[in-house]
């Protein structure tokens, strides 16, 4: 895909994120975990919870990544 | 039309005749099997068994009930995508070895889900893993074959652990019907490890990611159907509302996301998946309720047909152009748009988008967690929804089909396997916008519930949306990590590593005081030899050879002093 595609689906994509949050403070959404009170609380769970999946992903390479050989080195 | 014709009979008969067919008339053959399988399912009555005696004991081969059937459609429409997506195989490719284990496999598959004994639930889990360790084998590489023998090896072990808790059940309570078990005793638990190992419960989990990534492109379809089900089948069978299946599901559903985001091989980002979405419905049974019950058998269902969809897609690609590893691929959408389209839909299907199956299912799961009161468990689950996004939502179809372009240019798949992956697509699409389709064969009524409320779209659309979002800003950010060339050390390196090292260790040792021994040993028999060879060798005193006349001039001392003392 080209470089403007690419902007416009990004762009788009943002768009559809800003209107979910803002549908977060137009429908009252019915509730029944107390942490679902924050508001936009599934937006910034997803972000967060993903954002720190990744870097928790990223610090267990150190820990676990071996070359690709390592299992047929002996 | 009612029959009592046992469910896995058509498949074993089956494997008996597609090594007798070529051409046409396997494709033929083989495309009945399932068909004519479906019908015989359809036309059980609920409440229908049919026993056997044997050494004793009633042997209960065909137990007809709402989850026993559930499991019987499934493996049907399982089997059937699956056999056609495998059509096309050659004799290149042990197309004879592949038909007939896969055929072998799925009948194991319905005939653990329909016995109602555990002695008949054994002898099906056994042939699970014998049949389906030839899906590995298929592939006929050296690491295939090696992976293959650990599979087997661990597939056993659980079996054995499956008897072993039949038979301390029988001498207990002397019935081996499967019904409740509950963790009560050696027997319970010993049935538990047998399901924990089939299920890829952690710990125990690698033979999958170990196994499944090296079968052949269409071997792995028919193993991300069968094997894990089963152990999903036999815990809302044997166990529904053990407390400790919450935890254990939670978990499961957790620590393969940390791997899926890194691992290379898209296979295995699968193979990890599938363990993820297991811990939703290994949690769905622990919760127990009719609504997380009907949550897990629900999202078991689903998980076969978007997993096979993924799976299929990676085989494609696998198939076309020799790897499913990120590091190679890229901007195959270019060549291959209509698996581009079909893997999105797997994708989305299993992200749990709104009209998507994965979305009707988990839904039952979440809600019922909420409906019971486990809010720590609930926000844990949340997020490996929201992980499920990350690696099987978008790194499968990105690193795949878009991201940087390969300059791979190869072509779409052969049609047989295009059209397994329209039929996948289109199940995943019909139950999530018609879940009634799927609902109204679960094992408890669903009395009207529908996922379909704008509270909840609403807020899965926030999750799925802000979850894409973080992968979009690290991709901008340029910190999303990248793909690399690499192993990740698993549990697996226990026993692929450590143990064979330790052995080693242990094997130089025991060499080391062996030769001490045995070098010990010979300094004595020298010593000796050299001993002996001292007093009787050529130039000992005991061996000398002494003249005739010595020896009668000595005779004649000795007689002379015998004389001596006879006179006093």
């Amino acid at each position: 895909m080209g470089p403007k595609a690419t902007r416009v689906i990004l762009v788009a994509f943002f768009v559809i994120c800003a209107g979910l949050v803002i549908a977060d403070f137009v429908y009252h959404r019915h509730m029944e975990h107390p942490l679902e009170g924050i508001p936009a609380f599934y937006t910034i769970y997803g972000l967060v919870g993903v954002g720190a999946l990744i870097m928790a992903a990223k610090g267990l390479r150190r820990i676990v990544m071996r070359s690709e050989d390592y299992y047929d080195a002996d | 039309m009612p029959t009592d014709l046992p469910p896995f009979a058509i498949f074993l008969a089956g494997a008996l005749l597609v090594p007798f067919v070529r051409g046409w008339p396997r494709r033929v053959l083989l495309l009945a099997i399932p068909v004519l399988g479906a019908l015989n399912v359809a036309g059980i009555q609920e409440g229908f068994e049919l026993s056997v005696g044997m050494l004793g004991y009633e042997l209960s081969l065909v137990r007809a009930d709402r989850l026993s059937l559930l499991f019987g459609y499934l493996f049907h429409l399982g089997a059937f995508i699956a056999i056609l997506y495998s059509l096309h195989l050659r004799k290149e490719e042990s197309a004879t070895l592949q038909h007939t284990a896969a055929l072998v496999y799925a009948g194991s598959g319905l005939g653990a889900v329909f016995a109602g004994d555990l002695v008949t639930l054994f002898l099906f889990w056994e042939l699970l893993a014998v049949s389906s360790v030839f899906l590995v084998f298929a592939r006929g590489t050296e690491r295939a074959r090696r992976a293959g023998m650990r599979y087997l090896v661990i597939q056993v072990v659980s079996g054995v652990a499956l008897l072993a808790g039949a038979m301390a059940r029988a001498a207990q309570t002397g019935d081996i019907s499967f019904g409740f078990i509950g963790l009560e005793g050696l027997s319970g638990w010993l049935i538990f490890l047998a399901i924990a190992v089939k299920g890829a419960f952690p710990l125990v989990h690698n033979w999958l990611t170990d196994a499944y990534p090296e079968s052949t492109p269409t071997g792995t379809v028919f193993l991300s159907a069968f094997t894990t089900k089963v152990a999903v089948y036999a815990l809302a069978r044997g166990f529904p509302g053990t407390d400790l299946l919450i935890y254990v599901g939670a978990v499961m559903a957790c620590y393969p996301i940390f791997f899926a985001v890194i691992e290379n091989d898209l296979r295995r980002v699968l193979s990890y998946s599938m363990i993820n979405q297991i811990g939703f419905m290994v949690c769905g049974v622990g919760v127990g309720t009719a609504m997380a019950v009907n949550g897990a058998v629900a999202h078991a269902f689903n998980d076969v047909l978007f997993k096979g969809l993924l799976f299929m897609s990676m085989g494609a690609v696998l198939y076309r152009t020799g790897t499913t590893k990120a590091s190679e691929l890229g901007g195959l959408w270019k060549t291959m748009p209509f698996t581009t389209i079909l893997c999105i839909v797997g994708a989305a299907s299993i992200s749990a988008l709104p009209l998507f199956n994965g979305f009707v299912s988990k839904a039952l799961i979440m809600t019922a967690l909420l409906e019971e009161h486990h809010y720590w468990i609930w926000p844990v689950m949340l997020f490996a929804s929201a992980g499920v996004v990350e690696h099987a939502g978008i790194k499968i179809p990105f690193f795949a089909f878009f991201a940087h372009d390969s300059g791979i240019r190869t072509r779409e798949p052969p049609w047989n396997m295009l059209a397994a992956m329209t039929v996948g697509a289109a199940a995943c699409i019909a139950i999530g916008s018609m879940p009634w389709l799927l609902y109204e064969h679960l094992p408890f009524s669903m009395d009207g519930y529908s996922p379909y409320d704008v509270t909840h779209v609403l807020t899965q659309l926030q999750l799925l949306a802000f979850a894409i979002g973080a992968v979009v800003l690290f991709r901008l950010m340029r910190i999303y990590p990248d793909e690399i060339r690499a192993v990740n050390l698993d549990v697996e390196w226990v026993y692929r590593k450590a143990a064979p090292a330790m052995v080693r260790r242990v094997g130089s040792a025991i060499r080391g005081a062996d030769s001490a021994v045995r070098g010990a040993a010979l300094g004595g028999v020298n010593w000796a030899l050299g001993g002996a060879f001292r007093h009787t060798g050529p130039h000992g005193a005991l061996a000398r050879s002494w003249p005739t006349g010595s020896m009668v001039l000595w005779v004649a001392v000795l007689l002379a002093a015998f004389l001596i003392l006879r006179a006093f």
